[in-house]
């Protein structure tokens, strides 16, 4: 029922947008899920590696489309992922959490986080963003290997104990 | 001779370029109901006077009342008289009834078969504003008033791109010196309307200078906004997919899709299945009521 | 037994989280991280029950679901996924799914649907919540669910002063909660279940209709009534016409609140019905209403009569047990209700204690009418021979 008037969406769609539609899909699965009210904190802007020296846990996916590739991150301390992992998990806050249930509970938040997206971004040609298996991260500049050399926007999202960043990169090319 | 298939892609073409032009005639609000708007802007508007602008239209004004007193705008009280209408409703109620009573004439055509069709549109534009009011205030997040209108008017591209294509399939036909009533076939009909009608509505409600929710909720009702679940658009979307189920309409889809969109909807915005058939029969009871006062 | 249900799925994290949220129910939950074992599991332990996700590696929930119909199995399912579009959801529809839940979702959700499904004719296989003293206004959650403290009356009207006077005139027995706007009313009707709500029908800014369509699918067996001024004209009427089920006029009066409890409060609680047992409530209100509690006593068992008719009972059993023992209005009451059952094809009995049934021998009219001391008594002497 999508009126085809339109000319098809160019694969340059603006990485802010794909950060704003993330972003409120976080917020949604805070609000919905985990009962943790969540906020963005300012605007997207380019993001810098230099300037977050304390993001050392997340978990990214891979959104592909004929022509380009997105890589959508979810990185923040490890105390804050901690928070959104036991709030998604209805874990205690005084309960310990592994690195194995961190890293799934990433995973899933990052998996509907991406499902949104895919259902919000233009499709090409009838077909829909692929979406890759989410990768978790952690250690001390572990969001170093996706911002090399190539465009990333990032924005600040905080809540109670929680200060995390969505990430998004663009690349050309498959 | 003419080729219908070459006749029909052509027409398609002419269309489309219209409505990416801006050029297609889109209903434009009549000037007594652009000078009520104006008026009701000012919080302390003076009844006299838009009764005295309403009573200048007399066939507008029979239609008000008529509406007024219908089962979607249920008062305790009967409305007999446009001063006593516009005393009692209120600026949004009033708003809503103009808009109501205005998009309604677009639903008619000289020509019975497609009169018939247009009644049936108009019966779910009405279904689907009433739904859509009920699950925006039930959902508590979108502005009823505006789920009401961008209900009401979700559909309209149909009606103006069907009417549209009647005129063009006459002319062409009256210059051949030659009349077939069905020369254009039905599924043709179909399938252009299904791809086009989408921002023709948009285009009436921007038109219309409805409020920017409104406009924003037309163009986004054909698919469910996940990142915003409880989005005036996800509230029609679901409100014209139970008027489908309910049979109310032309459906469009098929009746996997329409199940599909009636589940998927109710769980996006957090509704009980036994609240949603309650509120449908509800819907269903004021299109009854609706026909009949019609037929009487 | 507890019911079974086996949620599959590939993140760790999304089963933990669905047995978190049905922890509260009495069932079983079993794993299963993709198709092939969600199968497996299937023949295995032959749930009540699947909660299904579409994407998962090794075999997804469509391929899942596929070859669970191709094996003839007619499990119920629900689809738990993020997935949302129409393409991927319409198609397996052919394939049969009770429900669908979209990710992320609210715990409430998954249980009232769980709920519904095992078990549709239970009130409640979640633990009852303990009834809450102030209402939520702010967090929307799942639209629905009978699982809601009980409250008497709703008022909603915009003056505060109305619902005052108005709970000043009710018993104290019956609360009243009052909602000064649509929104609030809304948000009550979400929280609580009422009998009666009472709705000013001329709130300004607020389309009453629509209102009362909405308050009406939260609270499907609750009475409404329409508050109107006293100028309007035949208010019952146009109340009725309105789709509201009757009309009170503002101010209030004495009368019309006698009138009101009494169609809401006190004759539900009159007559009981149970199988072929009618039986009947005490009277313990004023005395100058006792012909009132009388005269709808009678009109009650009446029908009641009717239901034991239409669901072809040969006898009916009267439990008079609780009945004040006035004789003239008693005796006139079992002599209506004799000749009524008589006119329906159904034997009397009668259930009271020994000084009731005494009374009722005195009089030709209710002599020979059977009287037992206990309803077992009496439901034994039925069998053995109906009454005629």
């Amino acid at each position: 029922m999508v009126a085809q008037l339109q000319p098809a969406p160019r694969a340059d769609v603006a990485p802010t947008t794909v950060v704003r539609i993330t972003v409120d899909a976080l917020v949604e699965v805070g609000r919905t899920m985990q009962g943790i009210a969540l906020a963005p904190v300012g605007a997207a802007t380019p993001f810098d590696a230099d300037e977050n020296p304390k993001l050392d846990c997340g978990s990214t996916i891979s959104l592909t489309r004929p022509g380009w590739t997105w890589n959508l991150a979810l990185f923040g301390t490890t105390e804050s992922c901690k928070v959104l992992a036991r709030a998604l998990m209805c874990m205690e806050p005084s309960e310990e959490i592994g690195n194995a249930e961190l890293a799934d509970a990433l995973g899933e938040i990052l998996n509907m986080m991406a499902g949104v997206a895919k259902r919000k971004l233009p499709a090409e040609d009838g077909k829909c963003l692929l979406l890759g298996l989410p990768l978790f991260l952690s250690g001390t500049d572990c969001f170093r290997y996706l911002a090399k050399g190539i465009k990333v926007y990032c924005q600040k999202v905080t809540g109670p104990d929680v200060h995390v960043e969505v990430i998004i990169v663009s690349k050309e090319g498959s | 001779m003419i080729n219908q298939a070459e006749f029909c892609e052509s027409l398609r073409g002419i269309l489309v370029a219209r409505i990416q032009e801006g050029k297609l005639v889109i209903p434009v609000l009549p000037d007594v109901v652009v000078r009520i708007e104006k008026e009701l802007q000012d919080p302390n508007y003076d009844i006299n006077n838009v009764a005295t602008l309403l009573e200048r239209d007399l066939v507008l004004a029979a239609q008000i009342i008529q509406t007024a007193n219908s089962a979607a705008f249920a008062r305790t009280q009967r409305v007999e008289s446009i001063r006593k209408a516009v005393g009692l409703l209120g600026a949004r109620s009033l708003r809503t009834l103009l808009l109501t009573t205005i998009s309604r004439q677009i639903y008619s055509s000289r020509t019975p078969a497609i009169n018939d069709a247009l009644h049936t549109l108009w019966d779910h534009s009405l279904v689907v504003a009433v739904l859509s009011q009920d699950v925006a205030g039930l959902v508590e997040s979108a502005a009823p008033d505006a789920a009401y209108l961008a209900g009401l008017l979700h559909d309209v591209g149909q009606a103006i791109v069907g009417i549209y294509l009647l005129e063009v399939e006459r002319s062409a036909i009256d210059r051949r010196g030659a009349h077939r009533s069905d020369f254009i076939n039905h599924e043709f009909w179909m399938s252009v309307v299904k791809e086009v009608y989408r921002p023709v509505s948009a285009a009436l409600a921007e038109k219309w200078n409805l409020p920017t929710a409104v406009c924003d909720a037309i163009k986004a009702c054909d698919d469910y906004d996940p990142g915003n679940r409880r989005s005036i658009g996800n509230v029609v979307r679901f409100s014209d997919a139970v008027a489908m189920q309910m049979g109310i309409g032309l459906v469009l889809l098929d009746e996997s899709q329409v199940n599909a969109l009636v589940m998927i909807g109710r769980s996006l915005l957090g509704l009980d299945e036994d609240v949603v058939t309650r509120i449908s029969a509800q819907g269903k009871r004021i299109i009854d009521e609706a026909r009949l006062s019609a037929r009487t | 037994m507890a019911k079974r249900v086996l949620t599959v799925d590939d993140s760790r994290s999304m089963r933990a989280i669905i047995s978190k949220a049905l922890g509260t129910l009495d069932v079983e939950i079993l794993q299963a991280e993709d198709g092939e074992k969600g199968l497996a599991s299937v023949e295995e332990n032959n749930p009540d029950l699947i909660l299904l996700d579409i994407t998962m590696p090794v075999m997804d929930g469509p391929t899942m679901l596929k070859e669970l119909r191709g094996r003839g199995h007619k499990h119920k399912v629900i689809l738990l996924t993020a997935e949302s579009g129409t393409s991927v959801i319409g198609p397996l529809f052919a394939l049969g799914f009770e429900d669908y839940i979209v990710k992320p979702f609210k715990a409430e959700e998954l249980q009232a649907k769980v709920v519904k499904i095992l078990n549709p004719q239970a009130k409640a296989m979640v633990e009852p919540q303990a009834p809450k003293e102030a209402p939520r206004t702010t967090e929307s959650g799942f639209v629905g669910g009978e699982n809601r403290p009980f409250v008497e009356v709703l008022v909603v009207d915009d003056m505060e002063n109305v619902a005052k006077q108005f709970r000043n005139l009710l018993p104290e027995s019956i609360r009243v909660n009052n909602a000064l706007d649509g929104q609030s009313a809304a948000n009550l009707c979400r929280e609580r279940l009422y009998r009666v709500v009472v709705v000013d029908v001329e709130i300004p800014d607020v389309d009453t209709a629509s209102l009362v369509r909405q308050l009406r699918a939260l609270q499907p067996a609750a009475a409404f009534i329409a508050l109107v001024m006293r100028n309007a004209k035949n208010p019952v009427q146009i109340a009725r016409d309105k789709g509201v089920d009757g009309a009170l006029v503002k101010p209030f009066d004495v009368e019309q609140i006698k009138d009101f409890l009494s169609a809401y409060f006190e004759a539900k609680d009159l007559v009981e019905v149970e199988n072929e047992l009618v039986r009947v409530s005490g009277f313990s209100g004023r005395k100058d209403r006792e012909l009132r509690y009388f005269a709808r006593l009678s009109k009650l068992i009446d029908e009641a009569i009717d239901k034991l008719a239409a669901a072809c009972y040969p006898g009916a059993i009267l439990d008079v047990t609780a009945l004040p023992q006035i004789p003239e209005q008693a005796v006139r009451l079992l002599t209506d209700a004799a000749a009524y059952a008589r006119d329906m094809g159904l034997g009397l009995r009668l259930v009271a204690p020994p000084e009731t049934g005494q009374m009722f021998q005195k009089f030709v009219e209710t002599a020979s009418i059977p009287i037992h001391a206990t309803v077992a008594e009496a439901r034994a002497a039925a069998q053995e021979q109906p009454a005629a």
